[in-house]
Formats: C-alpha cells, sequence, structure tokens
C-alpha cells in the first residue's frame, strides 16, 4: 500500500480550507497531522476518506484515485474513524463493531466474519462490554469501539480523527501503542489527527503540520518541531528537549502575552501588551 | 371549479346588496301601523319548551332551517324571510333571498344582528350558546325539531300565529293531520312479525339513527321497527357485520336536497353493491328506497311519511298513491307543480307498482 | 518506573498485541465457533421474531371469531374451511357472507396496514435518524391523503365509480403527494446543521397545510363530491374490500422486501453520515430509494385507509426495545406489532360497544399512548445523543 495526495485543495463556501496539500506514505509508516484549531486538519482526513469531494487535486492509493473506487472498494482498502459519532438508535458494541464487516457481508453474518469481530474486541479490551448498547458506555469506551468498527473493515489505510481525545491517559497509551503495533506487524498506513504534540511526536515517525489550510512543514518530529514552526504556527512560546522517550513539548507562554485574566495573576511575561491596552 | 368560484361570487354579491333588501322591506312595511293590522306580544313556547315572547305578526324573519322557510311560504309569508340558510331552497323562489348561515349550525351572527330582525327560527342543530347571544342582542330565537312529525303541527300553527295567517296554517295543519291520522289508523292494527326490520341510513354508510330520533319516530308511525331503535348512541355508526346478521327488510337512504336523479340511483346502487348486504332481504327484494330530505322535515314530512308507510306495508297502503298527494299539497297549498326527484324508485320498486296497478 | 523502563515495556506489550493480530490471515478464517455472544443475540431476536408471528396469526384467527354478528365458532370454522378447500359447507349465507366478505378483509386490512404504516415509520426513523418519525408526524400521510382526496373530487368516483382503474388513480395521486412532502422534508434534513426539531417541526406545519388542503376541497366540493370525499375520509377500516386486499397486498409486500435490502445500509446510517460513507453505503441513494419507497408504503395505505395515526410511530419503538436497532430484524418486527396492534385496535372498536363502532383513532390512542409511555420510563434512554 501506498498513499500518495496531491495538491489537495478544498473550499467551503467563500472561505479556502486546504491549499494545496501534498504528502505521501509507504506501508509501515504512522503519520501524525498536527496543527491549530482551525487549520483544516478534519477538513484533510475527510478528504482523504472521500468523505468530502475535493475541489483540486487528488489521493491515490497504490496509483488508483480513490474518487473512482466503489464504495466497497473503498471500505475494504480504508477505514475512517470521525471525532464523534452520534448515537441515535444505540447497537451494542458487538453490532458496532460488526458493522465494520459491512463490505464482506451478504445479508446474514458467517462464523468467519464474527471471528474478525470478536479478535478485534480482544484486542481492544471490549470484550467485556460487548453485549452493552453504545448508549452505556463512558466516553473513551466508545472511542474504543469506534476504532474497532474500523479496524474490523481491515483496511489498508487507517485515518483517524483525535482518536485520544477522550481517552485517560492509560487508554491514550494503550490505543497509540496497539496502532503502532499494527503498523508494524500488518504493514498499514495510519494516518492520525492529534492535539497532543508530545504524542504526536513520540508515536508518529512522520509529522505533518499545517497552518491555514497549508502544509507548513512534513518530515521526522525532529524536523518538524521547532520552536520557530511552534511560534509561527501556534503562536507559543515552547521549549523542545528529547529524552528516551521522545521529543518532549512544552509550551511555555502565548507569544503575543497572556490574555487579562492571567496577565492581573501575575504569571507569564512581564505585563503582556493585551494587558494594557 | 368554475362554477363555484362564480358561486362565490355571487354570495360575496348577494350579502353585499343585502342593505338594499332590508332598506326595500321597510318602506313596504311602513304604511302598515296605519293599516288594520295591530302589533301584540304573544308568548311562544317553542319546540324546545322555550317561553319566547313575539310582538305579531312579524315583518322581518330570518329563517335559518329549510322545514320552516317552506312553511312561510305556503302561509304567503315568504316575502317576509329576510334572509335564510343554504338549505332552504325549496320552493326554489326562495334561492333569491340572502343566505346568512349554511345551516343552524353555523349562523352568522354578525349578519343576523346587522339585519335586525323580529325572529330568527331555527332549528335544534343551533347551538345554545349561539341562541343565548342572538338574544342578548334583542332578537327572539325560536328553536324546533321540524323532523319530528308531531312537531309539525306545533310548527305550522305557531308560523300562523308569528305572521298573522291563523286560517291558512289550520288548512295545513288540518291537510297533514289527515294523512298522519290515516297513517296511524291503519298501522294501529299491526303488531309483531307485521312490522318489517327497517334499516335507516343517512350521510354515509353504516350511519343511522338510535331510539327518540326523529327517524326512529316516524319508522315506527309508518309501521316499521328501527333496526337501531335499541342501541344507547343516538346516531351510532353500525358494524356492517351486525347489520347484515340483523338482514333488514326495508332500507331507507336520505340524500341531500340537491341529490336528484341520477345521483339517487347511485346512493342506491351502492347499497345494492355493498359488500354484507347481498343476502338482506331488502337487497334482494329490491326494498331499497332514496328519500330526499326534502320530505324529512317541515310540512311535507308527511308525503315523506306517506311513502315509507307505503314502502313499508305495500299490501295495508295498495289504494294510497304519496305523489299524488304530493301533487294535491303542492298545488293547492304551494300553487306549483310537482317536479324534480324526492324519492328512488319513482313509483316505489317493482312490488309497489304491482300493487299499485291492481288498486 | 523510569520512561525508559516504561518504553520497553510499552514496546514489549505493544508488537504483542500487533503479534495477535498478524495472525489471522485477512479475515477468511476456517476454524469457527459455533456459539458465542453474537450466536445468542441473534438467537433470541428468531425466536422474538418467531414469536411476535405466531403471536399475529393467533390475533387474526382471534379476530375472525369475534364480531357484533354472533356466530358460532363451529360454523366459522366451517366456512374457513369451505374457503380454503372450495367447497360449499352448511354454514348459513349470511353468516359467509360476514366473515368471508366483511370480517376477514377487515382484518386483513388491518394487518396490512398496521404492518405497511410500521415499516415506513421505522425506515423514516432510520433515515433521518430521529425517533420522532413517522408517516404522520411528517406531514405524508396528511399529504397522501391530500392527494387522494383531490383525486375523489376531480371526478374519480370510488364508490360509484368504475372499480379498480379508479382505485389505482387516486392510489398514485396519494402517492405523488405523499412522495412531494417526503421530498421536502428530506430535502430540508439534508442542509448542514439543521435540527433534528426543526425536521419534526416542518412536518407537523405540513401536515397543518394539507389538512387545510383537505378542508379546503371539503369547502368547496358539490354536495356528491363532498360525499364522496367523506366517505373515503371516513372509510378507515370499515371500508376494506378483497379489491382494495389485492392491490395493497403486492404493493406492501414488495416495497417492505425492497426495503429489507436496506437493512445493512441503515445499520451503517446508524453510526453516522460520514461512517456509512465510509463503510461504502451510497448515503445519497439509500436516503432517496428508501424515501421513495417508505412514502409509497405509507401513501398506498393512506389511500385506502384515511389517515391513521401513531401506529408508525409506536411500533418500531416497541421493536427496538424487544430486539434492539438491528433493521434486519428490526423492519419485520415493527412490521408484525404494527399489525398487531392496529388489528387489536380495529376488534376493541367494532366489539367493545357492538353493534355501534368506535373510531379506531380512539383506541389506538387508548391502548398504544399508556404502552408507549410506560415503556419509555421503563427504558429510560436517551433517544438523543
Amino acid at each position: 500500500m501506498r498513499l500518495a495526495v496531491q495538491n489537495l485543495s478544498f473550499n467551503y463556501p467563500g472561505h479556502p480550507v486546504l491549499q494545496e496539500v501534498a504528502l505521501e506514505a509507504e506501508a509501515g509508516e504512522l503519520l501524525s497531522l498536527v496543527g491549530p484549531n482551525g487549520s483544516g486538519k478534519s477538513t484533510c482526513l475527510k478528504c482523504l476518506a472521500r468523505v468530502l469531494r475535493p475541489v483540486g487535486g487528488a489521493v491515490y492509493l497504490d496509483g488508483r484515485d480513490v474518487a473512482g473506487l466503489s464504495g466497497r472498494e473503498l471500505a475494504t482498502r480504508l477505514g475512517y474513524v470521525p471525532q464523534e459519532t452520534p448515537q441515535v438508535f444505540p447497537l451494542t458494541v458487538y453490532e458496532a463493531v460488526l458493522l465494520g464487516r459491512r463490505p464482506y457481508l451478504g445479508w446474514s453474518v458467517s462464523a468467519g466474519n464474527r471471528q474478525v469481530v470478536e479478535e478485534v474486541l480482544r484486542l481492544l479490551h471490549l470484550e467485556h462490554l460487548a453485549a452493552r448498547t453504545l448508549d452505556q458506555l463512558s466516553g473513551g469506551e466508545k472511542q474504543r469501539v469506534a476504532l474497532a468498527r474500523a479496524l474490523a473493515q481491515e483496511p489498508q489505510l487507517l485515518l483517524l480523527d483525535e482518536p485520544t481525545a477522550n481517552l485517560d491517559i492509560r487508554h491514550q497509551l494503550e490505543v497509540l501503542g496497539l496502532l503502532q503495533a499494527l503498523v508494524r506487524r500488518r504493514g498499514i498506513i495510519v494516518f492520525l489527527v492529534l492535539h497532543d504534540l508530545n504524542l504526536a511526536a513520540r508515536f508518529a515517525e512522520k509529522m505533518l503540520l499545517l497552518h491555514q489550510g497549508r502544509v507548513f512543514a512534513a518530515g521526522s518530529p525532529r524536523q518538524v518541531l521547532s520552536p520557530e514552526n511552534i511560534r509561527a504556527v501556534y503562536g507559543v512560546e515552547a521549549r523542545l528537549w528529547e529524552d528516551g522517550v521522545g521529543l518532549q513539548v512544552v509550551a511555555l507562554c502565548p507569544t503575543e502575552g497572556w490574555l487579562p485574566g492571567p496577565a492581573e495573576a501575575g504569571i507569564g511575561p512581564a505585563n503582556g501588551s493585551r494587558g494594557n491596552k | 371549479m368554475r362554477s363555484k368560484v362564480l358561486m362565490v361570487c355571487f354570495f360575496v354579491t348577494a350579502l353585499s346588496l343585502l342593505p338594499l333588501f332590508s332598506g326595500g322591506c321597510a318602506t313596504e312595511t311602513a304604511p302598515e301601523p296605519s293599516g288594520p293590522v295591530e302589533k301584540a306580544p304573544v308568548t311562544f313556547v317553542d319546540g324546545t319548551d322555550q317561553e319566547v315572547q313575539i310582538l305579531c305578526p312579524v315583518d322581518k324573519v330570518v329563517s335559518i332551517t329549510s322545514g320552516v322557510s317552506e312553511i312561510l311560504y305556503v302561509l304567503g309569508s315568504a316575502d317576509k324571510i329576510v334572509a335564510r340558510d343554504s338549505y332552504s331552497v325549496f320552493p326554489p323562489s326562495l334561492e333569491g333571498i340572502p343566505v346568512v348561515a349554511e345551516s343552524s349550525h353555523s349562523p352568522n351572527l354578525e349578519a343576523i344582528v346587522e339585519m335586525a330582525p323580529d325572529v330568527v327560527i331555527a332549528d335544534t342543530m343551533l347551538k345554545d350558546d349561539l341562541r343565548a347571544r342572538l338574544e342578548e342582542a334583542g332578537i327572539p330565537v325560536l328553536v324546533y325539531t321540524t323532523s319530528y312529525p308531531e312537531q309539525t303541527e306545533l310548527v305550522v300553527t305557531q308560523m300562523g300565529r308569528l305572521v298573522g295567517q291563523e286560517e291558512r296554517a289550520a288548512r295545513l295543519v288540518e291537510f297533514s293531520e289527515r294523512y298522519y291520522g290515516l297513517i296511524k289508523e291503519r298501522v294501529a292494527g299491526l303488531e309483531g312479525e307485521a312490522k318489517p326490520r327497517v334499516y335507516y341510513e343517512w350521510q354515509k354508510p353504516f350511519h343511522s339513527a338510535g331510539p327518540a330520533t326523529p327517524a326512529d319516530e316516524r319508522i315506527s308511525l309508518a309501521g316499521g321497527v328501527n333496526i337501531a331503535g335499541a342501541q344507547p348512541v343516538k346516531y351510532p355508526d353500525l358494524a356492517p357485520e351486525w347489520l347484515a346478521t340483523r338482514d333488514p327488510q326495508v332500507i331507507v337512504r336520505m340524500a341531500s336536497r340537491t341529490e336528484e336523479g341520477e345521483k339517487m340511483q347511485a346512493l342506491r346502487d351502492e347499497i345494492l353493491g355493498r359488500p354484507g348486504l347481498e343476502q338482506a332481504t331488502a337487497v334482494r327484494e329490491g326494498r331499497v328506497y332514496v328519500m330526499s330530505w326534502g320530505l324529512g322535515t317541515g310540512i311535507r314530512s308527511v308525503i315523506g311519511s306517506l311513502y315509507w308507510a307505503k314502502w313499508f306495508q305495500p299490501e295495508v297502503f295498495a289504494d294510497l298513491d304519496p305523489e299524488a298527494v304530493h301533487r294535491e299539497l303542492l298545488r293547492d297549498f304551494y300553487g306549483l307543480e310537482l317536479e324534480g326527484d324526492w324519492v328512488y324508485p319513482e313509483n316505489g320498486g317493482q312490488r309497489q307498482e304491482v300493487g299499485g296497478r291492481n288498486s | 518506573m523510569d520512561p525508559e523502563t516504561e518504553v520497553r515495556e510499552l514496546k514489549k506489550r505493544g508488537p504483542a498485541a500487533g503479534e495477535e493480530v498478524a495472525r489471522r490471515p485477512g479475515g477468511q478464517l476456517g476454524e469457527q465457533k459455533r456459539s458465542g455472544p453474537y450466536i445468542h443475540l441473534v438467537g433470541r431476536r428468531r425466536l422474538k421474531l418467531a414469536g411476535l408471528v405466531v403471536a399475529l396469526v393467533a390475533a387474526v384467527l382471534g379476530a375472525v371469531c369475534i364480531g357484533s354478528a354472533g356466530i358460532r365458532l363451529g360454523e366459522i370454522w366451517d366456512i374457513l374451511i369451505g374457503a380454503v378447500t372450495a367447497t360449499p359447507g352448511e354454514a348459513r349465507p349470511v353468516a359467509q357472507t360476514v366473515i368471508l366478505n366483511l370480517r376477514l378483509p377487515r382484518v386483513l386490512l388491518a394487518v396490512m396496514a398496521g404492518g405497511s404504516l410500521a415499516g415506513a415509520g421505522v425506515v423514516m426513523q432510520g433515515l433521518l435518524r430521529n425517533p420522532l418519525a413517522d408517516p404522520y408526524i411528517l406531514g405524508i400521510s396528511a399529504g397522501a391523503s391530500f392527494g387522494a382526496a383531490l383525486a375523489v373530487v376531480l371526478g374519480v368516483g370510488l364508490v360509484t365509480g368504475s372499480g379498480l382503474a379508479s382505485q389505482w388513480v387516486v392510489v398514485a395521486n396519494a402517492f405523488v403527494f405523499g412522495l412531494l412532502t417526503t421530498f421536502l422534508i428530506f430535502g430540508l434534513a439534508s442542509l448542514r446543521g439543521l435540527a433534528p426539531e426543526t425536521l419534526i417541526l416542518t412536518g407537523v406545519a405540513l401536515g397543518y397545510l394539507f389538512s387545510a388542503g383537505v378542508s379546503l376541497l371539503k369547502y368547496l366540493s358539490s354536495h356528491e363530491e363532498l360525499r364522496e370525499l367523506t366517505l373515503w375520509l371516513m372509510g378507515g377500516l370499515v371500508g376494506a374490500k378483497w379489491e382494495t386486499l389485492t392491490l395493497l397486498f403486492p404493493v406492501a409486500l414488495a416495497t417492505l422486501l425492497l426495503l429489507l435490502r436496506y437493512a445493512w445500509d441503515l445499520n451503517a446510517l446508524a453510526a453516522g453520515e460520514e461512517v456509512a460513507a465510509n463503510l461504502g453505503v451510497n448515503v445519497a441513494r439509500l436516503r432517496r430509494n428508501g424515501a421513495v419507497l417508505a412514502s409509497l408504503l405509507a401513501s398506498a395505505t393512506v389511500a385506502f385507509t384515511g389517515i391513521i395515526g401513531f401506529v408508525g410511530l409506536v411500533a418500531p419503538h416497541i421493536g427496538r426495545f424487544l430486539v434492539g436497532n438491528d433493521y434486519r430484524y428490526l423492519v419485520p418486527v415493527s412490521c408484525l406489532l404494527g399489525a398487531l396492534l392496529l388489528l387489536a385496535a380495529d376488534t376493541c372498536a367494532r366489539t367493545l360497544a357492538r353493534p355501534v363502532e368506535i373510531p379506531v383513532g380512539i383506541i389506538t390512542s387508548l391502548i398504544g399512548v399508556p404502552f408507549f409511555l410506560s415503556l419509555l420510563f421503563r427504558q429510560r434512554r436517551r433517544w438523543w445523543s
């Protein structure tokens, strides 16, 4: 599997969201997409997942344009987990994961498909919840069910929008560790949107930093996460160092100073300019 | 659709001309005070047992019940009707009078009050609070159930008092009592099996009339037994299967005043072909009759009762020709020739036709 | 534990998990487990489905046996056997007429109408992901009824007219207006960021609009047309005839079977449009085809029975309570429940005050609402997330 994205652009009426995004990934790579709020991360992921149709550019999987794939072809190649899944009529956990097998199913569910579901459930420690309905789960459990559903699709490319957003630190580590293992052992590509720069730097070999709809920097975490880039993109002063775990980022303060509240409390750089206005 | 628009236009025009009409009436009646007619208060006890005091004879009447409009016409007082309901269409000359109500159920109070009539006459479809509103406005209201046979005399007599035509009213009562008397006399001896089971239907399929309704009383009067006469509901929707097993021997279907000829035939055909009734005696013997509401209320309800009597008891009334009586009534009291369709089949069905020729 | 050890631990554990995944060759497995939570779940659902089928058959037989005509069970049995074997039994002709031409068609019409309305309701709930969706609330029934009324008034005699051909015209017109309403609702639903409440409010508003249209037709009609119209509007289940059934049955059955083909797609849609699209569902086509089929189902029913509310809303929710939200089971179960509900209501309507008929709407509400409310309170589920 090879993923290639060329000149991907997307507009919402009136304003461009993505402009000429390009990237490449090989089998066995874990990529993370980082950037501030509104920089186009989720939109980028949706264009890759063909949830949104880009206005320009194309996404190729093994040289085939995803725009030309049938629904079933797409579903067996590419798994997508959005940030939130609405649950109006909640399925049981088992059924929710079973949905991932839809592209492989006729009417009834064969034993082989059931086995895939059950293994994915075991993998994500969801077995004991199998009979529960989704509305009875915690946020983290729901997140794992959504991931399990995408894994049950057995895709070669997994697109995840903030998969750790609702997880406690232990589950964050477990989920990212699992993804890393999947990438290594099964040679799939995992492409994540992450907010946490430390986690992104630690688990992803490749990183894309998005700024106002454009790729601001791409490469290894060490190349992308420089104090200069972080200042330019996030508007934040940061300190970086490396230890045995990985690249560590600590955001110190906004480059332009604190908002009035903390400034009065005497935290941060001497009386930020905004506080005096 | 076009004709409906025209009709609406017509009503609008008629309503806008209304002040002219009432003005005209006023000038006509102006010389009367100097004439011999003295107005005097008369107390009426109307069909709902209400005492109502009215200065009689009256000049301006709003009649929103068709039976009374017809009676007023017969009493030679059609010119005193300043407004009517939409069903007051017989005799046809009434159609020129402005309409202020679809029926007694929905009168236009504003228009009525504006006309300041001497009296409003309605049937029991007029709700009590609407009646009260009219009375608050100083307009006396008389309410009758013109389809009860025994109220005919009361209504005609009181209308005679109201417009100062007592003598004419008495003749009319005498006419109607004569034939009601005939029916009662001949039916009196009939008992049990001799009275057919009658299914009465109006408005829509399986919609009938229960005990103490005008239809129930008229069925008994004419020598039949109302199939729905023991039901606890006044106007019940009957279960089709129950009706089928009760095997009606005669079916009477009411048609609205505007349904004539082919439409009456269509009503009858629908009953003849209705699932579940194919085995009913009435259907097998062709004793399914359609009658216009025109013969169901007011003075001509006696004609309706004659037809029913003949349908229910063809042998007993073999010598009776309701159509001839109808013709006589129209000629002597209305000054009209019999026209149009009032019942279907015309000559009372095949059995009756045979009976009629034998007589 | 220092970070280095932690990482080593993690790395030890991670690949181990991966090993487990990697062992499995892409989903095609030879060795299979016979039991499991899912088999158990499906087994229970099949059992419930079968139970409902048995209950419906029993209810149909029971409903055929009671009525205001007072016919003995033995005689009913003779008549039914006679009808099946086409041999005239010894039953009275009037009893035969009552059972075969009145009671049986009416019972079957209740079953078909209840099933169709519930089927339409459950599919609309799924398509719109809205627990309040049903043909009545969304105004589709009112639209269909307006269409049918228009056909009646424009001179297609239902009662006096020429039978089947004109009935098709009424159904077709009902369908056109039902569909029109549906497309309006679904068009609105496809707008971004529209609250589910807005959708329901629009449906309610359209319902009022079409009801007003029917009233206007009544007002403008000549007496003849009006009588036809009133007859038709009040028809309900009383007017059941074999011709109606032979017309409605193929339409309802074909539509339901076609809708069942979308069961998996509806399941996927429950997880959101984006996920459904990722699972290979053509969401736009699903919405369009599903909406057309569901409105056909509802409109055809409304064209013969007039507006019957509540069944289309309640039956699916009872179904969800019984068998969960897998549409492969939910659609048939809802249909069966709708059929049972309307059959029970109509049987009460024609027998409680026999021989006087009580309007069926009164009964559906009287039985259905308390049942539905108790279900809601017992369940305490949040429908909206």
